[in-house]
């Protein structure tokens, strides 16, 4: 759907040019919810704003549906811009017009007639639960709201893809489930391609399917949102996954443990089907180990079962040995922890 | 208060205050039809704006900034020529028109500009995310959502309009202020004075009251 290839942007600054992006490439496949995650300042409004070109990128491609945006011309990327929807952390809604006005707004510029309008802001209101809100003004909206006025409009023009610039970031947790929830029905309903930009690890894990991670301007890792929350590679992904499943443990355990010789740390992480197997009982049978469960949580990334265990493994080195080959053979993900 | 008392009073004053009205209305429309689009173009060519073009900001903005450093009688007896050129006459009513307009048009330029800059830079994004052109950017979002600050830009334009005419006898072009200085001042008569000021402090209220009046009611905001 989307192409990103070797996308940069660089802002000239009298103290030295910042680089906002550098070298990020990937695909985002139609019908996915992308996540871009990034701590501030990685660069991912950047990225997001380069995808409909609000941005101008200073090297690289950005083709959707097969163009190159950035080779258009004004005309022809205005055009482009109608199938790219957008909406924003601030909601970014006209205050001199209701929520009808508003959601009207982009078929007004896309020069559909009125009768048309009419019956396309009629169906949107139901679509994002604002039946009863058709003549209000902005100001007499909640958050919530606001922001399902601003999918509304996005949604008008039938898009291809959504863009969600940190849209949830301004909201309370409770309006953020419900917004996320809306997202997700329209990905389902209409096939429509969501790119999400934020900086809530929880967004990611709720909805999106596939995420990007970005870092000092370039994409370190990009991945199924599975993938990426079992076996995180870079730096900035393990401590964006261990920040949401609070995996650390207290430091005066780890203390206490060190005293113990013959004992270990180990982080074993199941996906989806391993956690109904009994991998504990399996574990204890097969290397007679002594087995103490410090830490465990089961989650779930959007529909898979994500779980994440902390033992520690109590035996002969041989039984260790022979306990973590049981664990590898279980297709589970297992990690030694040290002691330090 | 005799009967030819009143009468020779409204004598004086009904032409005058004629003679303000025309002068208010056209040089505050005249200087809209210019100001406008000039302050328009002031904020769409700023940088980071719709239409980014710093020279063209920069070279406005000058001469803006010269025309209104001007005292406007020094610039309404300046422009006689000019005046002269453009309707035939630098005398009388409508030639008054003339520097009034040169004097209030950058006014207008500058409070245009200042009301289209308070409109928050992600309203206009989300406009060009949609698709929208520049000018349907100018006309549906930045006019629209301005409306209510623009109608106070021009209570204090027409406000300050009526401050000029008041030098406008200078050039013959009659008025209240004319009245004043002619009959209040050179003849002594502080009536005079005394009812032509109260006649101007009543049109300021009324332009500043309907201003105030229209800009809340085209305002949608709580604030």
């Amino acid at each position: 759907m989307i192409q990103i290839r070797n996308l940069s942007k660089v802002y000239p600054a009298r103290s030295g040019d910042v680089r906002a992006l550098e070298g990020v490439s990937f695909d985002i496949p139609q019908g996915s919810i992308y996540g871009i995650m990034g701590l501030s300042g990685a660069g991912k409004s950047t990225l997001v704003r380069c995808l409909n070109l609000l941005e101008r990128p200073s090297g690289g491609e950005i083709i959707v549906g097969g163009h190159d945006l950035t080779k258009l011309s004004e005309k022809e990327l205005r055009n482009a811009r109608q199938k790219i929807g957008m909406i924003f952390q601030h909601f970014n809604l006209l205050q001199s017009r209701t929520v009808s006005g508003n959601i009207a707004f982009p078929l007004e510029i896309a020069g559909v007639p009125a009768d048309e309008i009419r019956s396309r802001v009629a169906e949107l209101l139901p679509l994002v639960g604002l039946e009863d809100k058709a003549g209000a003004y902005p100001s007499e909206l909640s958050g919530g709201q606001k922001q399902r006025v601003g999918i509304a409009r996005a949604l008008a023009l039938k898009p291809d893809v959504l863009l969600c610039d940190e849209a949830t970031s301004a909201l309370d947790p409770k309006t953020t489930r419900s917004i996320l929830s809306l997202l997700r029905d329209i990905n389902r309903s209409l096939g429509l391609t969501i790119v999400i930009i934020t900086h809530e690890m929880h967004v990611i894990k709720d909805i999106c399917t596939h995420v990007a991670v970005l870092h000092d301007s370039k994409c370190v890792e990009n991945a199924t949102v599975e993938e990426v929350f079992l076996s995180p590679k870079s730096q900035v992904a393990k401590e964006f996954v261990s920040g949401i499943f609070k995996a650390e443990i207290p430091e005066e355990l780890l203390r206490e443990l060190e005293s113990h010789g013959d004992s270990e740390l180990v982080r074993v992480s199941f996906l989806g089907g391993s956690a109904s197997e009994p991998m504990i009982n399996g574990l204890i049978r097969s290397s007679d180990v002594q087995v103490s469960i410090l830490f465990g949580s089961v989650d779930h990334v959007r529909t898979t079962l994500f779980g994440n265990l902390l033992l520690e493994l109590r035996g002969t080195e041989e039984q260790r040995k022979k306990a973590h080959e049981y664990l590898l053979g279980q297709n589970l993900s297992v990690e030694r922890v040290s002691y330090e | 208060m005799s009967d030819g008392y009143i009468a020779s009073m409204l004598g004086l004053l009904t032409p005058a205050v004629l003679e303000t009205l025309y002068m208010v209305a056209a040089s505050a429309v005249m200087s809209y039809v210019i100001g406008l689009p000039l302050g328009i173009l002031l904020v769409v060519t700023s940088k980071g704006h719709i239409v980014p073009a710093p020279w063209v900001e920069r070279t406005l903005g000058t001469i803006i900034n010269i025309l209104r450093s001007a005292p406007f009688i020094v610039l309404m007896v300046a422009l006689i020529p000019f005046t002269r050129m453009v309707i035939g006459t630098s005398i009388g009513t409508t030639a008054a028109v003339v520097p009034l307009v040169v004097a209030a048009a950058p006014f207008v330029a500058r409070v245009v500009e200042s009301s289209l800059k308070e409109i928050p830079h992600g309203v206009i994004e989300a406009a060009q995310s949609m698709g929208a052109s520049p000018f349907q950017i100018i006309y549906k979002v930045l006019l629209p959502e301005a409306k209510s600050s623009l109608i106070l830009g021009a209570a204090i334009t027409i406000i300050n309009v009526i401050g000029y005419t008041a030098m406008a006898g200078a050039v013959g072009g009659g008025g209240l202020g004319d009245l004043a200085i002619q009959y209040g001042y050179n003849r002594f008569r502080t009536d005079v004075m005394i009812i032509t000021v109260a006649v101007l402090v009543v049109f300021v209220q009324a332009v500043q009251t309907l201003g105030t009046r229209l800009a809340v009611s085209a305002m949608h905001t709580k604030r």
